[in-house]
């Protein structure tokens, strides 16, 4: 992945996770931000979250990888692993 | 017992978004009716093909963030925002308590000792079709897809209900019925009795009857209260179940004439796509105690039940007209003082025949009556508290909308034909509902 697109995950994903998660202004996230240590966000926000980040994104994102995505860099890594996946 | 004041309305209807535009558009006698959507035709051949839709809804110019836009049906924004308007309209301030569950504290009022009360014929009904086509449709409709790949009608078809659409996490919650009071409860931090009722076309009626029993029995001080629908399934499955049962207006050149109740060539009610009204009511000591706008006080409410039919009023009427004796009863109010009715006024032939003789050997002196369905069309559980909001601002403002489309009245009425200044102390705001509901409230003009 280049940096390029890296940072235009880490944008998009920055975007959607402020909108859904209505994250305050003084709170900067970053690739190491955890969802839900960092932005308290419970199970319902969660929900919530992975189904903004499906429509951001495309796809549908299952429950078992869904367990395993708490920040930010594990959510550009999974985009980008399944981009790289073949049809 | 304790006196009840209204002190704050709030309304979301096809001709307006907020109370002061509704209103104005009441007294203009704006009307809405337009054809229904074109896709819906693909569905079945319906005997009406008019509504009366809402203007166009961005829930986020509401004050909703994203979270609450996924995780509610849209009857559950509607009655959420008629009643942020009314809490408003009440000069009650708010607080934001969390920013991303997006709710408020009131102000200056004891969160327990505030009620919610609200009433819808079907809650999240949309919510719920939705979720089971998809559940229902997606795999088959895939597997439809791969056999048949180059057909346009039948992609066109997955792709409104499956194959682009999740099955929605939210699903219960946004279908349950009582998520409009829930999440009214929730929005404004109130902990005081939550009741949603489901009486169909009397909801919203009923659910203001209810809040007016609990905080003049002193359960509450205060009470949210209100009615909602949103009946807009994609395709239009919930106009059809009206459709086939013969309750709709028919088309006629042109479409603005067609919604005419009490008038002779009447063929039927106008759907509404949906709508909500909201209402701040509070005992007068209440109101008085923090300066609050009176805008009309409740004296009564009343409710009798057909045990009769679940599809048509009991021809002989008997439980209406106990219904509105008991309503005239407490106060000790003589038919003779009712100064204007807002009748339920659907448009079909028997409730308004029924209605109309009804009105005509209670109310023999003339008061003065009209149907805001004549405007906006019905829509179900909202419609009552849509119409008390009506009774409560004509008493404010001293006039009252004309009955629309009326040239040919059924009965000797003394129906609005003209929006006039009027002398309105007493007004009564009547809902029937399927099922065999009867429900009345009394409100009289505050000086």
């Amino acid at each position: 992945m280049t940096e390029a697109v890296r940072a235009e995950i880490l944008e998009r994903v920055t975007r959607v996770v402020t909108e859904v998660l209505q994250v305050e202004d003084d709170i900067e996230i970053t690739e190491n931000t955890s969802i839900s240590k960092d932005l308290k966000a419970d199970s319902v926000d969660i929900v919530s979250l992975l189904m903004d980040l499906e429509d951001e994104f495309g796809g549908e994102i299952p429950e078992e990888d869904a367990t395993k995505l708490d920040t930010i860099n594990d959510i550009i890594n999974y985009i980008q692993e399944r981009a790289d996946q073949p049809e | 017992m304790k006196r009840v004041v209204i002190t704050g309305v709030g309304v979301i209807a096809a001709n307006g978004l907020d109370t002061d535009t509704f209103w104005d558009n009441c007294l203009k006698d704006h009307a809405v009716v337009d054809p229904i959507p074109e896709h819906w035709t693909r569905y079945a051949d319906y005997k009406s093909k008019i509504w009366a839709p809402l203007p166009s809804l961005d829930f986020t110019k509401f004050g909703f963030n994203r979270m609450e836009i996924m995780q509610r049906d849209p009857v559950t924004l509607l009655m959420t925002a008629a009643a942020e308007q009314a809490i408003k309209h009440a000069n009650i301030e708010t607080k934001l308590l969390d920013k991303r569950k997006n709710n408020h504290a009131l102000c200056g009022i004891d969160a327990e000792r505030t009620g919610v009360f609200i009433g819808t014929g079907s809650g999240g009904y949309t919510s719920l079709l939705q979720n089971h086509a998809h559940h229902t449709i997606t795999e088959p409709g895939k597997r439809l897809q791969q056999a048949h790949p180059d057909n346009e009608d039948i992609a066109q078809h997955l792709q409104q209900y499956a194959l682009s659409k999740r099955f929605n996490p939210f699903g219960v919650p946004m279908a349950m019925v009582n998520a409009v009071s829930a999440s009214v409860g929730i929005k404004f931090s109130l902990h005081g009795p939550n009741r949603t009722v489901a009486q169909a076309c009397a909801s919203g009626t009923l659910a203001i009857g209810h809040a007016y029993e609990a905080i003049s029995n002193g359960v509450v001080d205060m009470a949210i209260t209100g009615g909602c629908e949103y009946v807009s399934d994609a395709d239009g499955g919930e106009f059809r179940g009206f459709d086939i049962a013969k309750t709709l207006a028919r088309d006629c050149d042109p479409i603005d004439s067609a919604n005419r109740p009490f008038d002779e060539e009447r063929s039927g009610f106008l759907f509404a796509q949906g709508g909500a009204a909201g209402l701040v009511l509070e005992t007068l000591e209440h109101a008085q105690n923090r300066g609050a706008p009176i805008l009309a006080e409740l004296v009564n409410f009343s409710e009798t039940f057909d045990a009769d039919s679940l599809l048509s009023l009991d021809p002989n009427g008997a439980q209406i007209t106990r219904m509105l004796t008991q309503l005239l009863a407490k106060p000790d109010v003589n038919p003779e003082q009712i100064d204007y009715i807002n009748a339920h006024g659907t448009g079909t032939g028997p409730n308004d025949r029924i209605e109309s003789q009804l009105i005509e050997t209670i109310f023999p002196h003339g008061p003065l009556v009209n149907s805001t369905k004549s405007l906006i069309g019905h829509s179900f559980g909202a419609s009552g508290a849509i119409e008390a909001v009506v009774s409560i601002l004509s008493l404010r403002d001293q006039t009252t909308h004309i009955c629309h489309n009326l040239k040919k009245p059924i009965a000797p009425l003394n129906f609005v034909t003209q929006q006039t200044s009027q002398s309105l102390n007493y007004a009564i705001s009547e809902s029937f509902a399927f099922g065999g509901h009867n429900v009345g409230l009394l409100f009289q003009c505050h000086p």
